[in-house]
């Protein structure tokens, strides 16, 4: 499987991207969109012993995602099986679908991937990957003098 | 314009880039045309029920959100922001205002717009 590097802001069609791209203006805010959105957003944050990564995926529930660490790759993934639940009726805007995805990530050796956790809340999941304890920053300490 | 979504990042200048970034962060919107009702859906990641309001003035429906937390700033990628936004859609005669409903649920924000029966319609009758 080939691994292409996601571009957050190459990952849009759609005419008014065109638009919006020459005119550096969101026409998207005016008129609406008119293509719909299927990937994910993701926001990662790095602290000291840890690194965190939000996933805004909205309209699942926890049993629909997949998170598999496939060798150096953390893959997240999610699939809706469609159910019974879901209303009869006819999209007249589609903007968003977050029913199936896939997004992969490379993990760097410093991290435990054995102790990756993570919850869903409010749409959004939120995934924990601690650091392995050597690669913590540690806070500076003095060093006595003889 | 209708509604702004997030501010820019503090002592950075304003790219191409950034104003694409800010895009992204836009409110998604699905419409769903059901039997008898429209149902809105808007993608709002991240917001609970406290922190959305809605307001009908007349023939049209306002949405806004303000979070109550402050979002870390140590991202080292970010493409999305839970900001303030509002929105705002024209509601078509054939909605019954009264009894709009609405519920948050896992992120989506489910907006159910019953319609009026054939015979309610307000209809103005030319002289």
């Amino acid at each position: 499987m080939n691994v292409t590097k996601y571009d957050s802001n190459n990952n849009e069609r759609g005419v008014t991207n065109l638009f919006d791209a020459f005119f550096n203006r969101n026409l998207t805010d005016f008129w609406g969109s008119d293509y719909s959105i299927t990937q994910p957003s993701v926001n990662i944050f790095e602290q000291d012993d840890r690194y965190s990564i939000e996933i805004a995926a909205p309209g699942l529930t926890k049993e629909d995602f997949k998170v598999e660490v496939d060798n150096d790759y953390l893959v997240i993934s999610a699939a809706k099986e469609n159910t019974n639940e879901e209303k009869q009726g006819k999209y007249m805007r589609h903007e968003f679908n977050y029913q199936s995805f896939s997004r992969r990530f490379y993990l760097p050796d410093t991290v435990d991937a054995d102790k990756i956790e993570g919850k869903y809340d409010n749409g959004i999941l939120f995934l924990n990957v601690p650091k392995k304890e050597e690669a913590k920053t540690k806070s500076p300490f003095s060093v006595k003098i003889k | 314009m209708m509604y702004t979504i997030a501010r820019p990042v503090k002592n950075r200048p304003i790219t191409s880039q950034m104003i694409n970034r800010r895009r992204q962060a836009a409110i998604r919107t699905n419409v769903l045309k059901l039997e008898n009702a429209y149902e809105l859906q808007l993608s709002v990641p991240g917001f609970s029920k406290n922190e959305i309001e809605i307001e009908v003035k007349e023939n049209q429906l306002f949405i806004s959100g303000k979070p109550s937390d402050v979002q870390e700033n140590t991202a080292i990628r970010k493409e999305f922001v839970k900001g303030e936004f509002q929105k705002s859609f024209q509601l078509p005669n054939e909605v019954d205002v009264e009894n709009i409903t609405a519920e948050c649920n896992a992120g989506i924000l489910h907006i159910n717009m019953p319609l009026l029966p054939e015979n309610k319609i307000r209809k103005v009758n030319i002289q």
